[in-house]
């Protein structure tokens, strides 16, 4: 009786309704259609050569944009901010090298004794310092070196020398002295364009916190000249009670601080950032020590907790 | 005859309280509801008194034994309705923490705090970043959820206005004493109860005797006519019996005693009840949508989260980058200022519609109403004013209508007309007071009619009452012997249905003279009744017969008993054809809503004649010979007959329906995912309302239960208003377009970053809580101000969106492969300028990252050979990350503007949103207390901007600006074969 009703609309019903996995695979290829993905091919090129066209015009834009600010506002020699204007401030930090293989980890670890151990601190130190030997012979760099001296500051566009040579014992022949439990760790200042350090360069106006060593350096080199005063001091030392007694005697080469002739640093072809070689000369073997080097100058701010003005690493000699 | 009786059992078994079948709760629940949508099936109403005592087990004299009824209370439960089981709280805010983007938010939260419990365990002073955004990811999930849950939940009151209704004692004979006092919940089947005037009936009873007992159905037929129910012989349809008095319904009249046949949920007014506090509406269309949507692009999150998981991995970074890279792609992914945005656009949109007498009770309902496809509106107090009303005169040989303008000249002087006002004013047992008319409707409608042309109670002082015969449904007629005291005579007359009074008469009255009535004229007057009856009338006719002053003095005794005076030889003064007239606007209103594509279909409870004459007068059907469909044929069909039965006629009137069967036609409709809106106001609509996908109660005349189970409640009872309902439903859908295109945009610059980040190994140009910052703060107002927006075409016009979706594939390539492609670049310009003016050169940018984001380098050379420590590099990254956020925020303050149009150009609309303006300002403001406030930029890992790094974005809002209004310029136009309306023309 039901069927007879519904025989009144059977003509008007649909023959059947797609299943889901029809639908789909109709989407990817409809036979009827020929569309791929829901377009036809034809629609497809159509619409990437539209798009092509439309990002083409936003890229260009985007490079037009670029390019005239670059072209109008940078100097490709000279930052646009500077300095106090700049974020990179007026207090620049420290830097050590060789760099540990790890990312975020600043400890030097290896074995006192075999080769493959330390060959890695080896070469790191030689890649960095490389560019410090090579000065005379790459063109450009190197010619424009200048002898320069506390009293001889360099003329603009000139660059002072770095002579690592002479650093014994930690040269590259030496094995920067890895190889005797001793090794030479290199720091050096942070560059900030046209930063000119004020320097602690009167004795009796020296900062409580400084080391009793480098305080007494300071006097005994001032009383040798005033001029070699003007430094950029630096000083190591173990950061607990037990590392400054297991980091043993420190010597720093050449001296224990930067040059000042070094600054302001203006981005002159084949400048040469001024290095200290830090030797422990007999740390404490089978133990991290905890290393923090400090730069002085009366605009160098330091905080430990902010890690301003210091590096730290840790040393671990098996 | 014993499967229904097992049928029964087996229903009786199921409502009793503590759960008899062992199913589970939600089980049971179920079960109830699939038991509750069927017809009331049981032939107690049929069957002799005698089986039914015998049924029952009781004595119509004594009643119950105490004992009996206190077994069969404790077997079967009290005589109350019991709540449906309801989910409590704490799951249903556990379900609004975990829907939609939150579980993606979470595992978000979830990645970040592995990444600080690696940290923690590995590092020695590990950075707390990982940990805010960890916290702040919670935070957002939990105020977005508990927001959802605060709209959500919504205890349901609808059981305790069923309860309301429910009297509290009722007077029950047991052991053969009448306890007026038994509480009406503990009676059961088989008591004997006596219901008198005033009274509430009970429970479902079967009349036993009675006396001029009437009862008011409407809380089950939504009619508020008062019926008779006497000890007759039942008809097939229970609701429709004489025999049988309902749960809830009023006694207006007379007084009864019955025997209780159903007691509690299984009473009529029970499942009812049950019904609509059982049913779990579909979600409305809105919620599908964002639905859709939401499970897609969290899909496409998480996609795209894994694949950058596997490659980076595969790539070798290690397990912390790779869980930073997928925190950044899925919160960059997620919208989550989609929710909020979409709340507060329905809630200003519900606010706005309350100021037009439309109460909103359930949010997504204003949209629902905007892609509504059919209406089924119930007739009484919806369409119509629940109020009689003299419509048409028949006064020999022409039928006047009475809202005719000429009427009054026609009548004026019209000596029949005259004599009719008389008997009416006279035949009647209606009350004038100061407050009006009290009595039945019809009367109450005659003298409401005749007061417009003569005072009643001044005829009514005229023509003192001697003597009357009440109506009953025997007669069919009334009679009334009134003394003139003008000519010291009595006249007799007469009201009733027009068969019985056409017999009766001799003449008819004529404007100036009486003729003799003959057999042409009965014809004629046969005729014209039934014309009227057709049109859905109720037909009155009215006779009066002047006495001969000597034959009836003045001191004659009438006697209604033995009647001594004649009914016969009478003289016909006219017919009046009364209606339940349709409201004003409502036939101009329906008009509107079918021009909008909207079907509106009748359901009512009321005689077919009646709907289909309504249905006519207001447009639902525009010819006479529309399809009506009554309960008993409904009752036949099964749902895929009634379905088909809808898809072949456009125009239907449902008649005679009962509440379940309001119900079915709900669920018939909505198959095809068609939107349905219910508009009710009785009880009887309580579950088509709950089901459908707008309930639409009135606020007038509305039940109680009808208004706390609708979604929309039309303060006015004005049929028109949802008109505006359907067209702010329609606005905001269009304006959410734009809100949530607006939304999306801003995606594509957040995603981006992060993948530039992972390929060119740049330094990230835009951090998580950055993003954060975007979504919900700077997008939100502007966001949402765009639903203040007006609409581009006329909304009305064309028909509801089927198909059409919230978030169409167009809209995806506008957003994500033009304007947002527009935002990122103006953020990687403005972030490779500030890396350039402090020293790095973008060439020099690309592959730096492994050495910027290492903490153990302090010394990372610029181009200009500058060397920065961690410190230093970090905050020119939170620099250049707040411009990036900068350039975002001046892009999508354009954008705002671009967003406020579809396809009109900006140079027509103007910029007269003020909302917009001002939330255009407001973003300002919040990106500037982002980046300027101390401790609010070190939180968001902002940075003061210097000004003109503001300014980057300019040139690239100019280039957006320029591009869309090209592009909708040619949408406008149909320029390139229309490519731009088929790609992107959301």
């Amino acid at each position: 009786m039901v069927n007879s009703k519904l025989e009144e609309f059977s003509k008007g019903t649909k023959a059947s309704r797609r299943i889901a996995p029809q639908k789909f695979s109709d989407f990817l290829y409809d036979d009827e259609t020929g569309e791929v993905l829901g377009r036809t091919p034809e629609r497809w090129g159509k619409l990437l050569i539209y798009l092509v066209i439309f990002w083409s015009v936003v890229v260009a834009f985007f490079f037009i944009c670029l390019t005239t600010f670059l072209q109008h506002f940078i100097n490709p020699r000279v930052p646009r901010l500077q300095q106090e204007y700049s974020l990179i401030g007026t207090s620049p930090g420290l830097g050590f090298r060789p760099l540990p293989p790890d990312v975020r980890s600043t400890l030097i670890w290896y074995k006192g004794t075999g080769y493959d151990s330390y060959k890695y601190w080896e070469d790191q130190l030689i890649d960095f310092l490389s560019v410090y030997k090579k000065k005379g012979q790459t063109a450009g760099a190197g010619q424009n070196i200048f002898n320069c001296d506390f009293k001889n500051l360099p003329p603009p566009g000139k660059v002072c020398d770095v002579d690592i040579r002479g650093w014994e014992p930690c040269i590259e022949e030496n094995h920067f002295s890895f190889h005797k439990s001793s090794p030479c760790i290199f720091l050096k200042l942070n560059r900030i364009y046209g930063w000119r350090p004020e320097y602690y360069n009167e004795t009796n106006n020296l900062p409580q916190e400084m080391p009793v060593d480098l305080q007494t350096h300071i006097r005994n080199i001032t009383g040798y000249n005033r001029d070699y005063a003007n430094m950029v001091w630096v000083s190591c030392h173990g950061e607990t009670p037990a590392d400054k007694e297991n980091i043993g005697p420190i010597k720093y080469l050449p001296y224990p601080g930067f040059p000042g002739y070094f600054y302001p640093y203006n981005n002159a072809e084949g400048y040469l950032s001024p290095l200290v070689a830090v030797h422990l000369q007999r740390p404490r073997t089978g133990i991290v020590i905890n290393i923090e080097c400090r730069a002085w100058a009366k605009n160098i701010k330091y905080d430990r907790r902010e890690r301003l003005g210091v590096v730290h690493f840790e040393l671990m000699i098996e | 005859m014993i499967t229904r009786a097992a049928s029964l059992a087996s229903i009786s078994d199921l409502f009793r309280p503590n759960n008899p079948r062992r199913l589970r709760s939600r089980d049971l629940s179920s079960t109830r509801l699939n038991e509750l949508k069927k017809e009331i099936q049981t032939n107690i109403h049929i069957i002799p008194l005698k089986d039914v005592y015998d049924i029952l087990g009781t004595n119509p004299i004594t009643g119950l034994t105490s004992a009996k009824a206190k077994d069969l209370l404790d077997y079967y439960g009290p005589n109350t309705l019991t709540p449906a089981t309801q989910f409590g709280w704490p799951r249903l805010l556990f379900k609004s923490l975990c829907t939609g983007f939150s579980i993606l938010i979470w595992l978000g939260a979830a990645l970040c705090l592995v990444a600080y419990v690696i940290e923690l365990s590995t590092k020695a002073n590990p950075s707390t970043d990982n940990l805010y955004l960890g916290y702040v990811l919670i935070g957002v999930d939990l105020i977005c959820g508990i927001f959802s849950f605060c709209q959500n939940y919504k205890s349901s009151k609808i059981m305790k206005s069923f309860n309301n209704m429910i009297p509290m004692y009722a007077n029950c004979i047991r052991d053969g004493a009448l306890n007026p006092a038994t509480p009406v919940r503990e009676l059961v089947k088989g008591d004997i109860v006596q219901v008198s005037a005033g009274d509430v009936v009970p429970a479902d009873m079967r009349i036993i005797d009675s006396k001029g007992f009437k009862v008011d159905n409407s809380s089950l037929t939504g009619e508020s006519i008062a019926v008779p129910r006497g000890n007759t012989e039942g008809t097939s349809n229970i609701l429709e019996s004489p025999n049988v008095a309902f749960f809830s319904a009023l006694c207006v009249e007379g007084r009864a005693q019955g025997v209780v046949i159903c007691c509690g949920d299984l009473t009529a007014m029970g499942r009812v009840a049950g019904l609509a506090a059982r049913l779990q509406p579909a979600p409305s269309p809105l919620a599908r949508e964002i639905k859709r949507f939401m499970r897609c692009m969290s899909l496409w999150a998480l996609t795209l989260g894994l694949f950058i998981a596997a490659a980076s991995l595969i790539l070798g970074y290690p397990f912390m980058q790779t869980t930073i890279f997928v925190i950044g792609i899925i919160v960059a992914n997620i919208p989550e200022g989609l929710q909020p945005t979409v709340t507060a656009s329905l809630t200003l949109t519900a606010k706005r519609m309350v100021k037009k007498n439309c109460l909103v009770k359930n949010l997504e309902a204003v949209e629902a109403m905007g892609a509504c496809t059919t209406i089924c509106s119930d007739k009484t107090g919806t369409l119509t004013e629940n109020k009689m009303c003299v419509r048409h005169i028949w006064i020999w040989n022409t039928t006047h209508f009475v809202l005719d303008p000429d009427f009054e000249r026609h009548i004026r002087d019209n000596k029949a007309f005259n004599a009719m006002n008389v008997c009416g004013a006279l035949c009647s047992t209606a009350i004038v007071t100061k407050e009006g008319v009290r009595g039945d409707a019809s009367e109450q409608a005659i003298l409401m009619f005749l007061f417009k042309y003569n005072d009643p109670e001044a005829i009514r002082r005229r023509f003192p009452k001697v003597a009357e015969i009440p109506f009953n449904s025997v007669n069919k007629y009334q009679v009334s012997i009134h003394y003139d005291t003008k000519f010291s005579r009595f006249i007799v007359v007469m009201k009733g249905a027009p068969e019985c009074i056409f017999g009766r008469c001799a003449t008819v009255a004529c404007a100036k003279r009486d003729i003799i009535m003959t057999s042409e004229i009965r014809d004629i007057a046969d005729r014209t009744t039934e014309e009227l009856a057709n049109t859905g009338e109720r037909i009155l006719a009215f006779a009066d017969l002047i006495l001969d002053s000597n034959q009836y003095p003045p001191d004659f005794q009438f006697d209604t008993e033995e009647i001594n005076f004649p009914l016969e030889q009478l003289r016909l003064l006219g017919v009046m054809g009364l209606m339940d007239p349709p409201r004003e606007q409502v036939r101009s209103a329906i008009q509107r809503v079918r021009a909008a594509g909207v079907r509106v279909m009748m359901v009512t409870g009321d005689h077919p004649a009646t709907a289909r004459a309504v249905a006519v007068e207001v447009g639902i059907a525009t010819s006479p010979r529309c399809h009506v469909i009554t309960g008993t044929e409904l009752r036949s069909m099964t749902s895929d007959l009634l379905y088909l039965t809808l898809e072949k006629h456009y125009e239907i009137v449902f008649a005679r329906t009962s509440p379940t069967q309001k119900l079915q036609i709900v669920e018939a409709c909505q198959r095809n995912h068609n939107v349905v809106a219910v508009t009710g106001d009785g009880v009887n609509d309580a579950p088509a309302l709950r089901q459908a996908d707008i309930g639409i109660s009135m606020g007038i005349t509305g039940s109680q239960v009808s208004k706390q189970t609708a979604d929309i409640i039309l303060m006015d009872d004005n049929f028109a208003t949802i008109v505006t309902g359907i067209e702010e439903g329609r606005k905001i859908f269009d304006n959410l377009k734009k809100s949530i295109c607006y939304i999306l945009i801003s995606n594509v610059p957040e995603i981006l970053p992060v993948l530039m980040f992972i390929l060119f190994s740049i330094p990230l140009p835009l951090g998580v809580m950055t993003i954060l910052c975007v979504d919900l703060g700077t997008d939100m107002w502007p966001a949402v101000s765009l639903s203040y927006e007006k609409t581009e075409s006329d909304v009305m016009a064309r028909p509801p969106r089927t198909s059409e979706r919230l978030v169409s594939t167009r809209m995806l390539w506008l957003a994500y492969g033009h304007l947002g492609l527009i935002e990122f670049s103006a953020g990687m310009f403005a972030y490779f300028i500030v890396m350039a003016e402090h020293g790095f050169y973008p060439r020099d940018l690309f592959g730096i990252r492994q050495r910027w984001d290492n903490e153990a380098v302090s010394d990372v050379q610029d181009s200009l050979g500058q060397e920065w420590t961690y410190a230093e590099r970090k905050e020119l990254e939170r620099a250049c990350q707040a411009t990036y956020f900068a350039a975002i925020v001046i892009t999508q303050m354009m954008n705002g503007i671009i967003c406020k149009t579809r396809y009109n150009s900006i140079f027509q609309t103007g910029m007269n949103n003020n909302i917009l303006n001002l939330g255009l300002v407001f973003e300002l403001i919040i990106a500037c207390i982002v980046c300027y406030v101390p401790g609010i930029n070190t939180f968001f890992r902002t940075y003061p901007l210097r000004f003109r790094w503001w300014l980057l974005g300019l040139p690239f809002s100019a280039l957006m600006f320029v591009s869309d209004e090209f592009r909708k310029y040619c949408i406008r136009r149909r320029l390139f074969g229309g490519w731009f309306n088929s790609l992107t023309n959301y």
